[in-house]
């Protein structure tokens, strides 16, 4: 059989795999309903939830949480990187800084600013917007500074304005290195908005979560987690699509066709 | 200085200053370096690594700034066009445009694009054998071909004077010799000056009418050799006992 037939029959048959070690498992150890569900009484209460809308209401709110604070972190991360990537002394001033609130856990924050702006939005946002900034600013300092002295002097010879300079050439370059902290910085806003709704929050998929697990509803907890996994998956591909457009000219996109020297 | 020149180095020193200001080290890349080219010569900047004749060649295209002496560009200016053409040692091609849309792109920096220019590149395409390639991007060419589109590009404003960084330094000793003949060819139709810096003896001993032969620390010019091998070379041109007694000469000259 051909591979490209053969290798989603096998991930797929994986799959059932696993299913199946799940449901056996339950059967065989005689495993309480409340502790661990079968897959298809987990299965049917996703569809119930999907139908009743408790799915699609929660999620969007998990979903526009996260869209307003990544973009809005990114676009900062990058506006910060940029200006930062202009001066050696300014970097060289902050980089102390900026590596601390790298290491500092971002969800250690949620408590503080509960305390601050009260459960709901503000925090939730707060927290994605400083998960998105961080490494969209190092990604684009990153990648600014990468660019190769020999596109510098092509510009200077050209007489190339600074605007034209920095759109045509070193924007346009350091896309790859910028478009990798995007990346990072969706999957950090995925986390930061179900940790923040879990601790702060009083809507979104996040909070089902809690919900369920004080409820002891094992089903609605394993749903609700399937909810958050699809989401992070449809907003890494989105992401990953949107890289393929934008670098269909770089190294990891383009296949090699040997020409002649 | 009298007569015709298109270049005129006049006493051009260049000094670098590294460290710290308590302890700083003075690098003498440059010194006293004096010398003209000619309109429509092919000149090679020839030398080993570290006797500053890519410095130069960025001095003579205003890159930086001599710590001493001047350069004179000795051609009519036109408004918003350099005077020179630069090929780098890297293609320096932008990834995200084809063959075409990189040669152009000095036009949408200088903003001045005329329809006779666009016929100009196509022609350069032409002499540079990358017909058929106008629409490949980069990434699909090789690097022969990546860097023959720099020289299109570099060509594309009509400019009459051609830099050109060790441009074929990164290729192959095969692709390197097709290059030159390539190279040759576009010189002799577009009749440009061009200023060739390269560390290979027999390569510019090949292109060039003069050779201006550099040595290290301090950078300075040890001869200003005339390569009188007949044009248009070839093959044979590698073959005849002139050629070798030059490159001896030159070997022995770099020891």
């Amino acid at each position: 059989m051909k591979r490209s037939i053969l290798i989603p029959l096998l991930s797929v048959g994986f799959l059932f795999l696993f299913l199946g070690f799940w449901q056996g498992y339950i059967v065989v150890r005689e495993v309480p309903a409340f502790i661990l569900p079968t897959p298809g009484a987990v299965g049917q209460k996703f569809w119930e939830m999907l139908k009743t809308g408790t799915l699609l209401r929660e999620g969007w709110v998990t979903l526009y949480t996260i869209l307003i604070g990544f973009f809005t972190g990114s676009a900062l991360g990058f506006v910060a990187g940029y200006f930062s990537s202009r001066s050696r002394t300014f970097e060289e001033i902050i980089s102390p800084y900026v590596m601390l609130i790298q290491a500092t856990p971002k969800v250690s924050l949620i408590p503080l600013f509960v305390i601050w702006f009260g459960l709901g939005m503000p925090s939730k946002l707060l927290l994605i917007v400083l998960s998105a900034f961080f490494p969209v600013m190092v990604n684009t300092i990153l990648g600014l500074r990468s660019v190769p002295d020999d596109y510098e002097n092509l510009m200077t010879v050209l007489g190339a304005s600074e605007r034209q300079r920095v759109w045509k050439m070193e924007i346009p370059l350091a896309t790859p290195m910028i478009m990798a902290g995007l990346k990072i910085a969706m999957v950090q806003s995925v986390i930061g908005a179900i940790v923040s709704e879990w601790m702060a929050g009083d809507r979104g998929l996040g909070y089902l979560l809690v919900y369920g697990s004080s409820l002891y509803d094992a089903n609605l907890l394993m749903a609700s987690i399937f909810a958050t996994t699809f989401l992070g998956l449809g907003l890494y591909w989105s992401i990953e699509f949107l890289e393929k457009k934008l670098l269909f000219w770089h190294e990891s996109r383009v296949a090699f066709t040997e020409g002649t020297g | 200085m009298s007569g015709t020149f298109v270049v005129h180095v006049d006493d051009v020193s260049k000094t670098f200053v590294s460290g710290g200001k308590k302890k700083q080290k003075h690098v003498h890349a440059l010194e006293n370096v004096r010398f003209s080219v000619s309109e429509g010569e092919f000149v090679t900047l020839l030398g080993p690594s570290g006797c500053g004749k890519s410095t130069l060649l960025k001095i003579i295209s205003g890159l930086l700034p001599p710590s001493s002496g001047e350069v004179q560009i000795g051609v009519a200016r036109k408004e918003h066009q350099p005077p020179f053409g630069f090929v780098f040692q890297d293609s320096v091609l932008l990834p995200w445009r084809t063959a075409l849309d990189n040669a152009l792109f000095p036009f949408e920096i200088m903003g001045n694009r005329q329809k006779s220019d666009a016929h100009h590149v196509q022609e350069l395409f032409r002499l540079a054998r990358l017909n058929g390639f106008e629409n490949s991007y980069p990434r699909q060419l090789s690097g022969g071909m990546k860097q023959r589109v720099a020289i299109v590009r570099a060509l594309s404003y009509n400019p009459p004077i051609l830099l050109m960084d060790e441009p074929f330094g990164a290729l192959d000793a095969i692709t390197r010799d097709n290059l030159n003949n390539l190279l040759l060819e576009i010189w002799e139709s577009t009749r440009k000056t061009v200023l060739f810096v390269t560390h290979s003896i027999s390569e510019a001993v090949y292109l060039s009418d003069r050779i201006i032969v550099m040595g290290t620390s301090p950078g300075r010019v040890l001869k200003d050799l005339r390569v009188n091998l007949p044009r248009p070379r070839s093959e044979d041109t590698r073959l005849a006992p002139e050629f070798y007694t030059l490159v001896r000469e030159l070997r022995e000259m770099l020891k």
